[in-house]
């Protein structure tokens, strides 16, 4: 749903036009590093207080 | 990638800044966390291991937590609140939700608008209130996150010195808990206010979070 959001939102008005959605990608990609590592680093963080206690 | 570097590098930039900071933290943390054990005549413990201890991961969620309230306050707040002259609010008679035309919404949408703007249903409801609630969602999570972790390391202390563990709860109703949460909510609470009012009269040439050099003290939500 959200991959659909954002490439709705940001790289769906593109078409045929490679170079540009490239680009437009790289935006998405760090959008998702953003997300996943936030997210990612939360998660590690309350396994590692409730894994120790 | 010359072309991807240049759109992108302000959020490149800031996480890196963010990764180096991080290092270090864990480093003088690391070093620090072995001075306080070496003092109570405990062993020291290796790097690895201080990276997945909870006192590491309290101190990282403890300001994580912070900033994100921060941001969540600032981005529902200022949709209601306004500050004359200051180009972190908005005109003084924009206040509140605004209409669907003058957010673009529904059938005010334009051809670049996002599906989810355009549909006019749940979905933009949703997706008119998505910043907020995903950086709502993450400051409810590390503020979660900074309760768990900074239990069990309350609990290791109680424990060394032969007193007794305390459940999640009792933890966070303790004032070392909020002693820890407020004092880094305070410091983001006075960073805003600052930041909306030095900002009508004083100006940085060139950012976006300033008003243009040459304008007038009175004008308000004029980004440069």
């Amino acid at each position: 749903m959200l991959s659909s959001l954002i490439g709705q939102s940001y790289g769906g008005g593109v078409p045929g036009n490679d170079r540009a959605a490239f680009y437009l990608r790289g935006m998405r990609a760090m959008f998702a590093i953003y997300l996943i590592g936030i997210f990612g680093s939360i998660g590690y963080f309350i396994v590692i207080g409730l894994s120790h206690h | 990638m010359r072309r991807f570097l240049r759109e992108n590098n302000l959020t490149i930039v800031f996480g890196l800044l963010f990764l180096a900071a991080l290092t270090g933290q864990a480093i003088a943390g690391h070093i620090a966390y072995n001075a306080d054990q070496a003092a109570h005549g405990d062993k020291a413990i290796s790097f690895g291991r201080y990276l997945t201890s909870s006192n590491f991961g309290q101190a990282v969620m403890e300001n994580w937590q912070s900033e994100f309230l921060q941001f969540s306050l600032f981005i529902i707040a200022t949709v209601w609140l306004v500050q004359r002259g200051s180009p972190e609010s908005k005109e003084l008679d924009k206040a509140g939700g605004e209409s669907d035309r003058d957010q673009r919404i529904g059938r005010y949408a334009g051809r670049g608008s996002p599906k989810w703007a355009r549909v006019g249903d749940w979905r933009t409801a949703i997706f008119g209130n998505s910043l907020l609630l995903l950086m709502g969602a993450i400051f409810l999570l590390t503020l979660l996150a900074q309760s768990i972790t900074g239990w069990t390391d309350y609990n290791n202390t109680e424990i060394a010195h032969h007193s007794q563990a305390v459940s999640w709860l009792t933890y966070a109703g303790t004032a070392t808990f909020w002693q820890a949460a407020l004092q880094n909510w305070q410091s983001e609470f006075l960073a805003v206010g600052s930041m909306a009012v030095f900002s009508i009269y004083l100006r940085q040439r060139g950012s976006p979070e300033s008003k243009p050099v040459g304008a007038g003290h009175d004008e308000t939500g004029v980004e440069g």
